[in-house]
């Protein structure tokens, strides 16, 4: 960042590397729409580039910047009107091409159906959590961030961020036996 | 560990997170040992953690080069030090045309004691521009004192009662926060399916 701020430009894409993977996970988790998480990655990376100078340095890059993510996903969400809580599934077509693959050596057909079948499951299971708890587990799977920085951009003691995470794989756990178990 | 919680559920959650120092490992790893429970909770949590991160989705191709082509191509804080050194630079010129030009009008009008005058008007005109900002400072403050006192003139039910109301609505806002909506309308939608 101090090279950034010293007039190295390229530097900057160092960090956009870094982070773009866990940014565009964590809006598109939040949003369901690929091209807008997209959109609002290039649109993070470019306030936060702005207001590079500004950043205090007593919070994380991280934080800073997953913090603006959020405050944009909001203003999404209000702006489309939509919840967080969608009322029907997304449709098996507008499954995103950029989907990481589960990993399997050579799946079979019945694997593939069975993989976007659990695929299915987990996103139902997210969508229909509590909202602080489903936005903890986005936050601590999705955006990758640590117990210590949710805790920082949430303003909630680190015990909370745990109990919290507990209680949401918790229930997550239950509704996706099927999927989970021995 | 900043939990109080006491379920050992958690220290396998936080385990499996890798949110665990290596003696609290090494004490669970113990635990675990003869407990098939806490071994099968374990098992289950870790394929949940899979499950999750299969699920990751990563960037388009060429990201980061569309974010670095929207990037502006000089500094916006850079142009924002310049801005602010325009600003200092721009008042005192308008100051320095302002004293030239008194000093022009008092020339042109072929006056006596010319530099003095036109370097009174200046510090006349900064002074007049000090105290209109000073008296609209202080006209707001005695706004705000007079809004005060006109409210503790009140007779004195007048504000319990206010006070009572006030009380009731925040009782109100507090008893139906969001969360509670939240949680009514992911239940609904749990009933639909």
């Amino acid at each position: 960042m101090a090279r950034v701020l010293a007039g190295d430009q390229g530097s900057f894409g160092t960090l956009v590397e870094r982070y773009q993977d866990r940014l565009v996970s964590f809006l598109y988790r939040m949003l369901r729409d690929l091209d807008t998480a997209h959109d609002l990655s290039q649109e993070v990376f470019l306030r936060v580039y702005q207001a590079l100078d500004r950043f205090d340095p007593q919070f994380k890059f991280s934080t800073w910047t997953f913090r603006v993510a959020h405050n944009l996903g909001v203003d999404e969400l209000r702006r489309r009107k939509v919840r967080w809580v969608p009322l029907q599934r997304q449709d098996a077509e507008d499954e995103s091409p950029w989907e990481r693959e589960l990993p399997s050596a050579g799946p079979s057909p019945y694997q593939d159906l069975r993989n976007e079948q659990r695929g299915e499951a987990i996103q139902e299971a997210i969508d229909t959590l509590p909202g602080d708890y489903r936005e903890l587990i986005v936050m601590r799977h999705y955006a990758e961030l640590s117990y210590e920085e949710i805790a920082q951009l949430k303003r909630m003691p680190l015990g909370t961020v745990k109990n919290k995470l507990f209680r949401g794989r918790q229930m997550l756990k239950e509704r996706l036996a099927a999927y989970l178990g021995d | 560990m900043d939990t109080a919680d006491n379920d050992p559920r958690l220290l396998v959650d936080l385990a499996v997170d890798g949110g665990l120092a290596a003696t609290e490992r090494e004490a669970l790893r113990a635990r675990l040992a003869g407990d098939e429970s806490l071994c099968r909770e374990e098992r289950e949590m870790q394929r949940l953690h899979e499950a999750l991160a299969a699920g990751r989705v990563v960037a388009r191709p060429g990201f980061t080069a569309a974010v670095m082509a929207a990037l502006p191509e000089s500094a916006p804080w850079a142009d924002r030090k310049l801005l602010g050194w325009r600003s200092v630079l721009g008042t005192l010129a308008a100051v320095l045309a302002l004293a030239l030009g008194a000093f022009g009008i008092a020339g042109a009008r072929g006056a006596d004691g010319v530099g003095f005058a036109a370097a009174r008007a200046v510090v006349d005109f900064a002074a007049s521009a000090a105290l209109s900002g000073a008296g609209l400072l202080a006209a707001s403050w005695r706004g705000v004192g007079m809004a005060v006192a006109a409210a503790l003139d009140l007779p004195a039910t007048v504000v319990f009662g206010i006070g009572v109301v006030a009380v009731n609505a925040l009782l109100i806002a507090l008893l139906r926060r969001p969360r509670r909506r939240r949680a009514a309308l992911a239940a609904a939608v749990r009933r639909r399916r």
